[in-house]
């Protein structure tokens, strides 16, 4: 798999040796916070809820930039900025596209840390 | 350093408290702003680090709550936030944050950051303890002022300053101010009054007050002449007094019975001698230069003397009235103050007039100078009230009842002089005191009218030329040497009523052959100044209430009654 594609290479090194044996940790309260997430989205979008939407994104969006996953950050951005502006067409796509983007970035930090 | 984390991600607040407890903090957790509050409360950590969007109670909403707690404790928020474009980061700062952090983490900005807070708390720590501090000392000096605000008034504006007589006003200005008002009944009847206003204000204005004040009552309780406590204050206050700073005073010796008053004023404004039911107004100006200023033998104690009737006013105040300004900075000014005067008021109403017409003038604008305002009234003294007298003369009574017999024989009378005892004797009487001159001149007199024309038996006519002076004193010489019996005897007694009045009498008898004298000489004075001038009578008769001979003249004895009637 392509981390460099993903990451943040540099800053997620550098988030190994902060968190030193804390990382695993870190790795697994990420994805326990996050799974739920990608449901809770496509729910907000089947009811319409831009405010929920919003909310959701900056969340998920704010968590997955710590953990230097920029890419994954940068779609959760697209649709908060969406969300705010009230609109709703298109961002089922955009959950598309999250949805698989996290899923590599997942795999990837369960490999970091097997 | 204590801080608290409030982030509802736990990713986010996982890796956060890595990075602090790596820094060597304590951390405390908190999942929503009303988690928040309470962490706050229970914990009181040093700094917060406040996530902005947070479910329960979102980060600035629970910033503001906390802020509001801490009250005046500083308590750094660092928002810690996503957002990115310039008016949500204002926004945090607005919401009462004092800083923030944007996502994803910076562990090195992070670090300088709470470093920088850290600095700013303590700093502020240092600054409320020492406010503190300053506040307590400043409690603990207002306190002393207030105690010793509380002396001073007991000391400088005492005294009989309630006597019906006098009416007077002094501005709460300050705690201290330089204005020092006193008044004292003396014990010989009458009373002195004493406006003095230091250079300055506050405390180093009222420290010179205390001496003076003590001086000025001390001093009038034992007897002593208001002249004599001028130049006692004068000293006292050039030699504490730094140089620059003196006292301007105007003082009165009021005479009741003379019905007059002697003033000395040094650097006062003028004073007004109100008379004639309030139709004549004299305008008495200051001579002197203040108290403190000159040397003792510079020093002129020189008083004048006004008389005034039943009802007539004297008006005396310090520079503070003259010199009171209104808010657009004029001063109220000679012209204004007299004006008061020549609107025909009715005497009593005077007073009020000056101190409504000058507190209208000033109005709202600050005091710059302290106003003080004294009325003092000619009376009989018989309606003064008596209590004030007893009280101020306290243990330094002196005697008031006694007799002495003193008989001197011939070597005594060669070899002794006996005039300072007796002096000293007299001059415990506080209120003959202030009679020590015209005292000295009676009893010598009489002393040496028995010595040398009674025991020395020379002839008083023999002082009349030149040449017979000199053979006179010849004749005393050889007289004194050969003497070889006689004597002179001295009686004192003192007698006095409730202290308000005293009879003083003093009998001197001697061994002569007397001399052939008028029994009724009291009427007619030209007889006897013609007849006795030798003897110095006429002199002493002017200072006496009675003089009178008993026996074949060689025994005298003069009456001396205070208080003293005015002169005729």
């Amino acid at each position: 798999m392509d981390k460099a594609s993903h990451f943040d290479i540099e800053a997620l090194t550098m988030l190994e040796e902060i968190m030193e044996d804390e990382f695993p940790e870190l790795v697994q309260v990420y994805i326990a916070d996050s799974d739920p997430r990608l449901s809770a989205l496509r729910k907000a979008f089947e009811d319409q809820d831009t405010m929920q939407l919003r909310e959701l994104s900056h969340s998920f969006k704010g968590a997955s930039g710590n953990l230097s996953a920029l890419p994954l950050a940068e779609l959760c951005f697209k649709i908060e900025e969406r969300s705010r502006d009230g609109i709703i067409d298109g961002s089922d796509d955009l959950i598309n596209q999250i949805d698989i983007e996290y899923q590599a970035v997942k795999s990837i930090l369960l490999s970091l840390i097997a | 350093m204590k801080i608290l984390i409030a982030d509802d991600n736990a990713s986010d607040r996982l890796l956060l408290s890595k990075i602090i407890s790596k820094q060597g903090h304590e951390v405390i957790e908190a999942e929503n702003g009303k988690h928040a509050i309470d962490c706050y409360v229970k914990e009181t950590p040093d700094i917060i680090l406040m996530d902005v969007l947070m479910p329960e109670l979102n980060g600035k909403e629970a910033a503001k709550e906390i802020k509001r707690i801490a009250g005046e404790d500083l308590v750094p928020i660092i928002f810690l936030t996503s957002l990115v474009d310039a008016q949500s980061l204002a926004d945090c700062l607005e919401a009462g944050g004092d800083d923030f952090l944007t996502k994803p983490y910076n562990h090195i900005i992070l670090k300088a950051k709470i470093d920088a807070f850290v600095r700013m708390r303590n700093m502020h720590a240092t600054l409320q303890k020492q406010r503190d501090t300053i506040v307590e000392n400043n409690q603990h000096m207002l306190h002393e002022q207030h105690v010793a605000k509380a002396v001073f008034d007991n000391v400088a504006h005492s005294g009989c300053l309630d006597a019906s007589n006098i009416k007077y006003m002094l501005s709460p200005l300050a705690v201290f101010n330089g204005d020092v008002l006193l008044a004292a009944r003396k014990p010989s009847g009458g009373m002195h009054v004493f406006l003095g206003d230091f250079t300055g204000h506050g405390l180093p204005a009222a420290i010179g007050a205390m001496p003076m004040a003590e001086i000025f009552y001390g001093m009038t309780a034992k007897g002593f002449a208001l002249r004599d406590i001028l130049r006692e204050i004068n000293l006292k206050l050039k030699s504490i007094l730094p140089v620059g700073f003196f006292c301007c005073a105007a003082v009165v010796d009021l005479s009741f019975t003379k019905r007059n008053i002697s003033m000395w004023m040094g650097g006062v404004p003028d004073c007004y001698l109100i008379s004639d039911k309030g139709k004549t107004l004299k305008s008495l100006r200051s001579h002197h230069l203040p108290l403190g200023v000159l040397s003792s033998e510079q020093f002129d104690d020189e008083m004048t003397e006004h008389s005034m009737e039943d009802g007539d006013r004297l008006f005396m105040w310090s520079d503070g009235i003259v010199e009171a300004r209104n808010e657009k900075g004029d001063m109220f000014g000679e012209d204004r103050l007299q004006g008061i005067f020549k609107q025909n008021l009715k005497p009593d109403d005077l007073f009020e007039a000056v101190q409504t017409n000058v507190g209208a003038f000033v109005g709202e604008s600050e005091r710059d100078d302290d106003t003080t305002l004294i009325e003092l009234m000619m009376i009989e003294e018989s309606d003064l009230d008596l209590s004030s007298l007893n009280m101020q003369q306290g243990t330094i009574k002196g005697p008031s009842d006694w007799k002495l017999d003193y008989e001197l024989g011939v070597d005594s009378l060669k070899h002794f002089n006996p005039l300072p005892l007796l002096m000293h004797i007299m001059m415990e009487v506080p209120a003959l005191r202030s009679m020590g001159g015209q005292l000295f001149t009676v009893v010598a007199e009489l002393f040496s009218n028995a010595f040398e024309h009674g025991v020395l038996r020379l002839d008083s006519q023999l002082k009349s030329t030149p040449s017979g002076f000199a053979e006179y004193y010849q004749l005393r010489q050889q007289r004194l040497d050969e003497l070889a019996d006689g004597y002179v005897k001295v009686s004192m007694v003192h007698s006095s009523e409730n202290g308000s009045s005293g009879i003083f009498t003093l009998t001197i008898e001697d061994s002569g052959s007397g001399f052939d004298f008028p029994t009724t000489f009291k009427k007619d004075q030209t007889q006897v100044k013609n007849k006795f001038s030798g003897r110095g009578i006429p002199l002493i008769f002017s200072l006496c209430h009675s003089l009178e001979y008993l026996g074949c003249g060689n025994k005298v004895r003069a009456e001396i009654h205070w208080p003293q009637k005015a002169a005729k």
